[in-house]
């Protein structure tokens, strides 16, 4: 079967918020035969200065999940800390989370947490059930997140343990991390903080 | 929660749909976009943030792909496994982000119409709108579809379930 003769969709169908992100790609990864990983993006979109990447892949669920995660961020600056502070963790129902940051990203993250607005934000979330609300934490992002998904999935989550690792905006940082899960997928991605403006990853 | 879906996918636990591995990741990847869309409504719930699907843009994209010899999208929605499927090409799997991203939007668009909503903008304070998207991305989970074979997800299988309240605005 010819595939080649398919054409790519223009890149308009997107909604504005994802172009203003510029590369903000995530994909699906498969492992192949020999452990080789495919995706399902061009390899020179993966490879273009400042793309952003990230990608999962089950490579088998028995007798335990166990997952790739891949995260590639094309910035041009070198990463010489490690991601080893946690500023937060917790659990949404039946996932749970944790946030490691590189101890140059701690203090950012702090004044954020202590603004005014977002310390109003978070009060009246809280007031309110958190449900309308811009979710200010990481508390509230996951739990409305944890709500989101049950509403689309119809039935009880499958449980998730995701690590949320925070790096600096452009910075170069490429890992895949395989992790096994007793009953539970395990996730591990990096993300810049603060978030490059025009972000919209979820 | 778009890794999350595809996790889901791999696991059996939400069904996989296509005839080819390009066409199962495109139809994988636009249920993942539409979770993270749905997933980011909800995080700016009550603001004025906005999501544009513009509907120019998507003729457009439409338009290049009806310029295919290869790819009707006129002969698509038959939901049989009949000779037109069979003579269209299929998604190439190193593409299946962006057609994903596509069938995606053609699904999105054209519920959004369905229900009148001729400015393809959702803010973030418009329950109506939010609640739109936030059902298309529920049908395309609990019955998933192969888009690849369509023009976008049917507006007429999407039943409208509401998941911001009405007066999601005066908390805000």
């Amino acid at each position: 079967m010819d595939q080649a003769m398919r054409p790519r969709p223009v890149t308009g169908e997107r909604p504005s918020l994802r172009m203003a992100a510029g590369l903000a790609l995530a994909s699906a990864s498969l492992a192949a035969c020999a452990g080789r990983f495919r995706y399902d993006v061009p390899r020179e979109v993966m490879r273009a200065p400042n793309a952003q990447t990230w990608g999962v892949g089950l490579l088998h669920s028995r007798p335990a999940y166990s997952v790739a995660s891949t995260t590639v961020l094309n910035g041009g600056a070198p990463l010489r800390e490690k991601p080893t502070a946690v500023i937060a963790s917790g659990a949404a129902a039946s996932w749970q989370w944790r946030v490691v940051a590189v101890p140059s990203v701690v203090p950012l993250w702090t004044a954020w947490r202590a603004a005014r607005k977002n310390r109003r934000i978070r009060r009246e979330a809280e007031r309110t059930g958190n449900r309308f609300h811009t979710a200010v934490d990481w508390d509230l992002a996951l739990e409305r997140a944890y709500r989101v998904v049950q509403y689309l999935y119809g039935s009880e989550l499958p449980p998730m343990r995701v690590t949320l690792l925070l790096i600096p905006d452009g910075t170069e940082y490429r890992t895949r991390i395989t992790e096994t899960g007793n009953g539970y997928f395990p996730v591990t991605l990096a993300f810049y903080w603060p978030p490059p403006r025009g972000w919209s990853r979820c | 929660m778009y890794e999350y879906q595809h996790l889901l996918v791999d696991a059996k636990m939400i069904a996989a749909v296509g005839d080819t591995r390009g066409d199962r990741a495109a139809n994988d990847e636009a249920r993942s976009q539409c979770w993270s869309d749905a997933v980011f409504l909800a995080l700016n719930a009550g603001t004025k943030t906005s999501m544009e699907w513009r509907i120019s843009r998507a003729r457009a994209a439409v338009s290049l792909l009806q310029q295919s010899t290869r790819y009707d999208v006129n002969s698509g929605g038959t939901g049989g496994a009949g000779a037109s499927r069979d003579a269209r090409a299929r998604v190439p799997y190193p593409e299946a982000y962006a057609w994903g991203r596509f069938f995606e939007v053609e699904s999105l668009v054209g519920y959004l119409r369905a229900r009148g909503l001729s400015k393809l903008t959702v803010v973030d304070n418009r329950p109506d709108a939010m609640n739109a998207v936030m059902s298309v991305c529920r049908a395309m989970t609990r019955h998933p579809l192969d888009l690849a074979a369509r023009n976008g997800y049917p507006a007429s299988q999407v039943r409208f379930v509401p998941f911001f309240p009405a007066n999601i605005s005066k908390h805000n």
